[in-house]
C-alpha cells in the first residue's frame, strides 16, 4: 500500500479494477472473466455491490476469493466506485462497470500510457459498443490518430473517452479527490476536470473496453444529464481561472452532449405531433434549456447562410 | 473506573474505529495527539498518521510509535489530502479526525459512537471543542462554540456553526455515499464535508467540549482573507446542489457573516482596535468588494445588539433577542 512510486517494472504493479454493480447480475460473470484473463499480471478486483434486487451478491461470490466483493445500500455508482477505492489496495485504480467488458490487453496498454510519463495522472479511452446478448453494435468509435493529451481546459472541452476502462494513478485520487456521489451522471466528466487541475490526461483512441448499450441507463436520460452537468459545471467553477473561457467551453460540450440526446429521444417518437409534445414537455421542465434551443436555432441558420454563400466549415 | 461498566466499551462486537491524524510540521505538538489518540477508553482503535511534507521531527515522532500507529509519509496534499490518505488506508468502520496539533478527550470516541449505534441514520456525529493555547491552556477570550443536542438539520447546514474536525466523527457509509474531503479547499474544507454530509444524513451534534483545537498563530484557519475566499468557494461548491436557490443563499450570507467576517472584526476589533479592523477591511475590500456588505452587515448586527441590551437594562425584562 505505498504510494504510487514508478516501479522500475511496470508489470509487478497492482492495478486494482473497480467494479460497481447494480442489478447486472446477467452481465456481471461476463464482466469478472473478462477482468480475470487479463494480460497485465497483477489485477485485483473490487466488486461493488450498490444495493441490487437480484442476485448479483451470489454470481460475485461464486467467484470467492479471486475478487474483493463488498455490499452497500444503494447510493449510485459514484458512491460505490469510492466504496471500492477505499477498500482498494492497487497502486493504480481501474474503472469497469458491472454490465462492460474490458478486452484482455486493456490494462496493458492503458498503463503503458500511464506510466510513461509521470505528470499524466489519468488515461481513459474509446470503447466499442455492444448490445445485451454481447453482440457487437455497429457504431464507430470516434477516430482519432494517435493517444490525445490535454490540460485543464481540454477536460472542461469535452468527457474524454468512456468511464469503463479508465486507468487512474492513486496520487491522483489524493491529490485531486474521489467521484462525486452526489453526480448520477457526468461523474467521469467530473473527476477528469478535478484530475486536469493537476496532472495531464490522456485519451486513447482504441477502443479497448466494451460498453454495453441498455435501454434503462441512466446517462440515456437527457434532463437528468442536463442537471448534472450543470452541477457539476457550477461546483468545478470555482476551480478555473478564467470564468469566460470556461464557461464557454463546458457549455459547448454539455450543449453537444444535451441537444444528441434529445434528438435521440425525440426521434423515437412515432408522429411530428408527438415529437412537438415530447419538446415541450422538456422545455417545461427545464425552462433553462431555451437558452440550447436559441444556440442550436442559431447554428443552423449560421450553418445554411454560410452554405448558401458557399464557405466551407473549418476543419 | 466508570468506563470498565460501560456497555460500548467492553461489547465485543464494537466496530472499528479509526483515528486519522493528519500533520505538516506540527511535530512538538504530534506527541500530544498520538497519546491522546491511543488512550481512548473506547475499543478497538486503529491509530493512522498521514504526514503531509513535514522538514521537521514529525516522522520521527511517528516512527517512535512503531507498532501503535500507522505511519503514511506523502508530499504536502494539504489537510484535505492529508485526511483522504487516511480514509484511503483505513480499516474501520467510523472514521475519528484528529489534527496533528490538538487532543482529544480520552472518552471522546467512546461517548460519539453511541448515537451512531443507537441510529443506523447517523451519518456524523460533531461536537464542541475547547479552544485552547500551545500549552493547552483554556483561551478565555475566544468564543466557545456550543450547541444543541440531537440537531437534525436535512440539507441546510450551512448556517450553524461547525465544528472542527478534531473529535469529528464519520461513518465509512457516509464517507462512501457524499464524498471524502475536497483536496483543492485548503481552508473550511470541514465545512464543505460536514455540509454534504448532512445533505444526506442524520447529524448529531454532541454539546460537551471532548476535544482541544490549539489557536496558533501559524494555525492556517488564522488568515482571515484566505479563510474568507475558502468559505465562500465551499458556499459556491454546494450552492450548485442545492434546491431552494434564494433560501441557500441568505443562509450562506448569514454564514459568512457569523463565520468569517464575524470573527476577523469582533476579534481583530478587540485586539488591536477598530482603526487595524478598518484597514484590513480596506485592503481585503480591493480584492473582494462584497466584504463591505459583510461589513455593514456585522456593524448592524453590533449596533443593534447594543440597542437590545440597553432596551432590555431599561426594561428590565429578557426578552428572547440574541
Amino acid at each position: 500500500m505505498s504510494s504510487a512510486a514508478p516501479s522500475s517494472n511496470p508489470r509487478d504493479l497492482l492495478v486494482s479494477v473497480v467494479v460497481p454493480c447494480y442489478n447486472q447480475a446477467r452481465f456481471l460473470g461476463e464482466c469478472i472473466e473478462s477482468l480475470l484473463t487479463q494480460t497485465h499480471p497483477r489485477v485485483e478486483i473490487v466488486v461493488v455491490d450498490d444495493g441490487s434486487t437480484d442476485d448479483s451478491a451470489e454470481v460475485a461470490q461464486s467467484f470467492g476469493d479471486r475478487i474483493v466483493f463488498l455490499a452497500q445500500p444503494n447510493s449510485g455508482p459514484a458512491s460505490a466506485r469510492t466504496a471500492g477505492v477505499l477498500a482498494a489496495g492497487g497502486d493504480v485504480l481501474a474503472w469497469c462497470d458491472g454490465d462492460d467488458r474490458l478486452r484482455p490487453d486493456c490494462i496493458e496498454r492503458r498503463l503503458e500510457l500511464l506510466l510513461g510519463d509521470e505528470s499524466v495522472g489519468l488515461v481513459s479511452g474509446n470503447v466499442a459498443f455492444i448490445d445485451e446478448r454481447g453482440e457487437k453494435l455497429d457504431i464507430p468509435p470516434e477516430p482519432h490518430p494517435g493517444p490525445v493529451r490535454v490540460g485543464f481546459y481540454g477536460a472542461v472541452s469535452r468527457c474524454w473517452g468512456a468511464t469503463c476502462g479508465t486507468v487512474i494513478r492513486r496520487s491522483a485520487l489524493e491529490e485531486c479527490g474521489l467521484m462525486d456521489p452526489f453526480l448520477l451522471t457526468c461523474e467521469d466528466w467530473d473527476l477528469q476536470i478535478r484530475i486536469a487541475r493537476k496532472f495531464a490526461i490522456v485519451f486513447d483512441p482504441r477502443p479497448l473496453a466494451e460498453a454495453r448499450q441498455v435501454s434503462g441507463s441512466l446517462s440515456r436520460i437527457p434532463l437528468r444529464l442536463y442537471d448534472d452537468g450543470r452541477r457539476m459545471l457550477r461546483k468545478n467553477r470555482i476551480y478555473a481561472d478564467s470564468g469566460w473561457r470556461y464557461f464557454w467551453a463546458g457549455h459547448r460540450a454539455l450543449f453537444r452532449q444535451v441537444v444528441g440526446m434529445i434528438f435521440f429521444r425525440l426521434r423515437r417518437e412515432r408522429s411530428g405531433t408527438n415529437r412537438l409534445v415530447a419538446a415541450i414537455r422538456l422545455l417545461l421542465a427545464r425552462p433553462s434549456l431555451t437558452v440550447y434551443v436559441a444556440a442550436w436555432l442559431g447554428r443552423f441558420v449560421f450553418n445554411r447562410i454560410r452554405r448558401l454563400l458557399g464557405i466551407k466549415p473549418p476543419p | 473506573m466508570a468506563a470498565q461498566a460501560d456497555p460500548v466499551a467492553v461489547s465485543p462486537r464494537a466496530p472499528l474505529v479509526s483515528i486519522i491524524v493528519a500533520g505538516h510540521n506540527q511535530g512538538r505538538f504530534l506527541r500530544d495527539a498520538l497519546d491522546s489518540a491511543l488512550a481512548q477508553e473506547y475499543s478497538p482503535v486503529e491509530v493512522l498518521y498521514v504526514d503531509c511534507g513535514s522538514k521537521d521531527d514529525s516522522l520521527e515522532v511517528a516512527a517512535s510509535y512503531a507498532g501503535r500507529v500507522r505511519c503514511a509519509p506523502r508530499a504536502n496534499l494539504g489537510p484535505s489530502g492529508g485526511r483522504n490518505v487516511g480514509i484511503m488506508l483505513a480499516e474501520g468502520d467510523f472514521f475519528c479526525f484528529l489534527d496533528a496539533d490538538d487532543t482529544m478527550d480520552s472518552d471522546c470516541v467512546l461517548e460519539r459512537i453511541k448515537p451512531f449505534l443507537e441510529d443506523p441514520e447517523v451519518g456524523m456525529v460533531a461536537g464542541a471543542f475547547r479552544a485552547v493555547d500551545e500549552q493547552l491552556e483554556p483561551l478565555p477570550g475566544e468564543r466557545q462554540r456550543t450547541g444543541t443536542p440531537n440537531l437534525r438539520m436535512p440539507g441546510l447546514y450551512i448556517r450553524e456553526p461547525w465544528s472542527p474536525t478534531c473529535g469529528l466523527l464519520v461513518s465509512r457509509r457516509a464517507v462512501c455515499a457524499c464524498g471524502l474531503f475536497d483536496p483543492f479547499l485548503w481552508r473550511a474544507e470541514d465545512y464543505d464535508f460536514q455540509i454534504r454530509v448532512t445533505r444526506k444524513f442524520r447529524h448529531v451534534y454532541d454539546p460537551v467540549p471532548r476535544s482541544s483545537y490549539r489557536q496558533i498563530g501559524s494555525s492556517i484557519s488564522r488568515n482571515y482573507s484566505e479563510v474568507f475566499d475558502s468559505v465562500c468557494d465551499a458556499l459556491r461548491k454546494n450552492a450548485a446542489f442545492a434546491d431552494g436557490r434564494l433560501q441557500f443563499r441568505w443562509h450562506s450570507f448569514l454564514a459568512l457573516i457569523a463565520q468569517s467576517s464575524g470573527g476577523v472584526f469582533g476579534r481583530q476589533a478587540r485586539e488591536r482596535g477598530i482603526a487595524e479592523v478598518l484597514r484590513t477591511t480596506a485592503r481585503i475590500a480591493l480584492r473582494r468588494p462584497i466584504i463591505l456588505v459583510l461589513f455593514a452587515a456585522w456593524a448592524g448586527r453590533v449596533v443593534r445588539n447594543r440597542l437590545f441590551r440597553v432596551a432590555r437594562s431599561s426594561a428590565s425584562a429578557g426578552g428572547g433577542c440574541l
